[in-house]
């Protein structure tokens, strides 16, 4: 058995090439990020009719009713208010009472969408190719990871757009019946007047999240959508 | 040895070679002590055995004092380093743990080390830091597993297979977040294996720690010897090591010294403190003839003697390895603790692995759950502290009456003492002095000082005891004795002198009687001495009585007050003694005793003794080492008293150093904390295990109540080891109580 001062010395050796490689290996070893990107790979050639350019640069998956869609960009210098954001029909929540002036400063209003999300940062972005919907989401994944987030409770990866905002995709689209889901914090559009009971297309019910480490019962509005892959 | 379990195996192996008669291991002090037929097996031989059963050995010879106090040192240390590395690396490990499992409050939590976002760093993290603590803790591995390997499993073989399953399990769980199962960062148990390890290195730094300390008394006694002596070699002074002086060197001490080596004073006078052998504070006058011994401190003169026993063979040695063979021996209830250290390993792994798969089974498939019953009882269940409940005890026990100049020659002296509900006390030397003073003095004309100098004169050439007292007294007194013109000792009654042209006699009624001298004078006088049990000794002059001389045996100053002191305690009291039955009921009533057996001749003691015993009593005998041997040997416990004489250290379980009678009530008293001691560390180190491994192995979570967590499993059986010996240790504490409640005589 190697005497103490040995070990010691391995031990502080290890530890200063882990530090100087850390980077390197920090995105190896995130699998989380790595297997957020393959099944949003997935998700994306599942749906390719939901794929489009967004007119502004950027991606969009488009829900199967398409009353919302997820957009995120390719170049996060170009946009003043979003990187990522759910872009949204507003007519139902303008049915159920919401009042666009009493909207909190993350969502915007043009009259028939509503749209919130958050920035990501300012960079360029580097591509070596054209520019893929995977390309751009691995971006978000490599520079901003703590944006990604990988849900146990229905084996769900999801995007973070704010303010308990998020867009939750299946890790195996295979076997989960909840596909895609999109999640909006009920508490600005209530306090904007929404009545969240009656949004038409849209679900008002509780959902198990962890906060802080913290499995909580948060309240949300979610519309869930099933793909049926086989 | 890492636990009882071990020095059981040392034990079984050793014992199971031809020629061995006994042989005992002692967990607590390290040692095995071997009785072997030389001619069948040798030393080698054993060593040999118990080296193959995979542990070092060390020649106890070779091995002196130093050098095993700078091992254990050094033991310490080692340890004491390893637990601090252990934390170090223990630490942020449970925190990295804990810390998402807290929600109460929000604990700062480096990003990149989410559990939820990076799992495969999370775990890889946790893997890098328990790995030193694997590395520290690798002496239970090698010795777990090589004891599990040779059917022997012991404590180390439990804390071996709980962590390897945890760390295994975690392993397999990051090569599962690795494929994708991402909510395998919900099963990793590296800090259940690290705080493991790290709790059970502090059990062993805090119980190698105590060991020292229980172990103070013989260094104590090791430490009084000097280490260098000066001798006289070829008419010079020459000061050599200790080791070097032999036999028949003639060693100088002078004033302040301590003396090296026993030996007999040639010339010089001094006053010797043996408090340390004898426990009496005053010093004793030495001078040419006189005995001295090692470690002794000669106060005001200086003295030359001739050294006679020197290394182990001194006094001081002597009383050294008799502590230290009590400490290393068991008492009966230590061997019951070992008997069943010995079967409980292989049943508390059955119970973890009948428990985990159990609870498999139970839950439909939960590994998680599963794993964590069974590392919980592996841990709850080591029995560490079981091996150390009755050693610990006695160690501190004869240790503290060492202190007291009590040696205690075995544990199960100690335990056996604790059952005594009668004692026999000798009278000459035990009860009384031993030693015949002069009490009285009548005379016909006044003149006492007159009559105890002429008898005086006229003893001085008797060898009989009350001839002795009488010259002693007269010298104590400065009266000038003059010389005898004839003397003759007449057998039976008494002696006859010339001094200073007078015709004495001294001596009993008979004598009197021979010579035709009336007692007339003195009757009254003679009756009531007899009755209170003194020995008259009559003085006439010239044909005509001139007085009476009292002689007795006086009674102790402590002898009333200790027989009072065993009355309170239960304990009934009895005098034996060779002498007349009046005057055994004289010195009986000064007491307090009702029960005397008198007029017993010496080889018939150890036959009453046994009928005693036939009545039914637990029964301790009490007297001088030379005269009652037998006696002593047949008693249930042999106390020997005022004597470090060889004879008396064979023939008793107990040898009081001191003269004190008050020593036996202490000695039964200390002998009652100690096995009460132990019973507490026995109770202490089943309870945690009788009460923890049902909890451990879910038998509360079967009806909703708690499950018990690996780490706290880790502190309970760490805190059970620090527990038995911290109430060990109370011992040190140990005063014997001198009720001075009325007495009961």
């Amino acid at each position: 058995m190697m005497n103490g001062k040995k070990a010691v010395l391995l031990i502080v050796a290890i530890a200063l090439l882990f530090s100087a490689t850390g980077c390197v290996w920090l995105k190896h070893l995130d699998v989380v990020g790595q297997g957020a990107i393959a099944s949003f790979e997935t998700l994306v050639n599942t749906i390719p009719d939901q794929i489009s350019k967004d007119g502004n640069g950027g991606w969009s998956l488009q829900a199967p009713d398409g009353a919302v869609s997820l957009i995120w960009h390719t170049d996060w210098s170009q946009n003043p208010l979003y990187d990522v954001m759910l872009q949204i029909d507003a007519t139902p929540f303008l049915a159920a009472g919401l009042a666009p002036d009493r909207l909190p400063a993350n969502y915007s209003y043009d009259g028939d969408t509503l749209m919130v999300g958050v920035k990501l940062g300012e960079s360029a972005l580097l591509y070596t190719d054209d520019t893929t919907p995977i390309q751009a989401f691995e971006q978000i994944v490599s520079l901003r990871g703590e944006a990604i987030s990988y849900h146990t409770i229905h084996d769900h990866f999801s995007i973070s757009l704010g303010d308990g905002n998020t867009f939750m995709w299946a890790k195996d689209l295979s076997i989960n019946e909840r596909d895609i889901v999109f999640h909006l914090n009920p508490q600005p559009l209530i306090d904007a007047g929404v009545d969240p009971n009656v949004i038409d297309g849209w679900t008002f019910t509780k959902v198990e999240t962890h906060v802080d480490h913290k499995l909580v019962q948060a309240d949300k509005i979610i519309k869930t959508f099933n793909l049926q892959i086989d | 040895m890492t636990c009882a379990a071990c020095a059981k195996r040392i034990e079984k192996v050793v014992g199971k070679l031809e020629g061995i008669e006994s042989v005992s291991v002692n967990f607590a002090t390290e040692k095995a002590t071997v009785a072997y037929t030389p001619q069948i097996v040798r030393q080698s031989d054993i060593k040999a055995a118990i080296e193959k059963a995979g542990y070092k050995t060390l020649d106890l010879k070779a091995d002196t004092t130093d050098t095993e106090h700078l091992r254990k040192q050094k033991e310490i240390r080692t340890l004491l380093i390893k637990f601090i590395v252990a934390a170090i690396f223990g630490l942020p490990l449970l925190y990295l743990a804990m810390a998402p499992m807290i929600t109460v409050i929000r604990l700062p939590f480096p990003k990149a080390l989410d559990p939820m976002r990076y799992p495969l760093v999370y775990g890889l993290a946790q893997l890098l830091l328990v790995i030193p603590i694997i590395c520290v803790g690798y002496r239970f591995y090698t010795a777990g597993f090589m004891a599990l390997i040779r059917r022997s499993p012991n404590m180390d073989s439990l804390i071996a297979i709980g962590t390897t399953a945890a760390v295994l399990y975690s392993i397999y769980s990051i090569s599962q977040i690795v494929s994708g199962h991402y909510i395998a960062v919900e099963s990793l148990y590296f800090e259940s294996a690290g705080i493991i390890i790290v709790l059970i290195l502090l059990g062993k730094t805090l119980e190698a720690i105590s060991k020292g300390k229980t172990s103070e008394a013989i260094k104590k006694l090791m430490g009084l010897a000097p280490h260098t002596a000066i001798i006289i070699q070829n008419g010079a002074e020459r000061e050599i090591p200790i080791d070097e002086v032999e036999i028949g060197d003639i060693v100088i001490v002078k004033p302040g010294a301590k003396i090296p080596v026993d030996g007999t004073v040639l010339s010089g006078r001094s006053a010797i403190d043996e408090s340390m052998l004898t426990g009496e504070s005053m010093p004793v006058d030495k001078k040419a003839g006189d005995a001295v011994y090692a470690a002794s401190i000669n106060t005001t003169g200086a003295i030359q003697f001739r050294a006679e026993k020197i290394g182990d063979d001194t006094a001081l040695a002597q009383i050294i390895k008799l502590v230290e063979d009590a400490q290393g021996s068991k008492a009966p209830i230590a061997k019951m603790a070992d008997i069943v250290s010995g079967y409980f390993v292989p049943i508390v792994c059955a119970i973890a692995i009948t428990a985990g798969i159990a609870w498999f089974i139970g839950t439909g498939g939960d590994t998680r759950f599963a794993l964590t019953i069974f590392i919980s009882v592996l841990v709850i269940a080591c029995p560490c502290a079981l091996g150390l409940a009755t050693p610990t005890a006695i160690m501190v026990g004869t240790g503290k009456g060492a202190e007291n100049a009590i040696l205690v020659k075995s544990g199960e002296a100690l335990e056996i003492a604790h059952q005594i509900d009668m004692i026999v006390l000798d009278k000459t030397g035990t009860i009384t002095e031993g030693r015949p003073t002069v009490t009285d003095i009548f005379t016909t004309n006044g003149m006492h000082d007159a009559l105890l100098q002429i008898t005086a004169s006229a003893e001085q050439l008797s060898e009989h005891p009350l001839g002795q007292a009488i010259v002693r007294d007269a010298q104590e007194k400065g009266l000038a004795l003059h010389a005898a013109e004839h003397f003759e000792a007449i057998a039976g009654q008494g002696i006859e002198a010339g001094i200073d042209g007078q015709r004495i006699f001294a001596g009993n009624r008979k004598l009197m009687e021979a010579q035709d001298i009336s007692l007339a004078s003195l009757t009254a006088e003679a009756d009531r001495l007899a009755e209170e049990g003194k020995t008259p000794v009559f003085v006439a002059i010239g044909g005509i009585l001139a007085g009476i001389i009292a002689i007795a045996d006086v009674v102790k100053p402590s002898s009333r007050a200790a027989i009072s002191q065993l009355f309170h305690m239960g304990i009934e009291v009895a005098m034996i003694t060779g002498d007349n039955e009046k005057t055994a009921a004289a010195i009986a009533k000064q007491v307090g005793i009702h029960r005397v057996l008198a007029e017993v001749l010496p080889q018939d003691k150890a036959e009453e003794i046994s009928k005693l015993q036939d009545e039914g009593h637990k029964v301790a005998m009490v007297g001088d080492g030379i005269n009652d041997a037998p006696a002593l040997v047949k008693a249930n416990i042999g106390i020997a008293i005022g004597s470090g004489t060889d004879v008396a250290i064979e023939s008793a379980d107990i040898v009081l150093m001191r003269s004190d009678l008050m020593d036996v009530p202490t000695a039964i008293q200390l002998s009652k904390r100690t096995i009460r001691t132990i019973k507490q560390n026995l109770f202490w180190a089943f309870g945690y295990n009788v009460v923890g491994i049902p909890i451990a192995a879910g038998v509360l979570h079967l009806f909703g109540g708690p499950l018990l967590n690996p780490m706290i499993a880790a502190a309970a059986m760490s805190f059970s080891s620090v527990s038995v010996l911290s109430n060990a240790l109370r011992l040190k504490r140990f005063k014997a109580v001198h009720s001075d409640q009325k007495e009961f005589a």
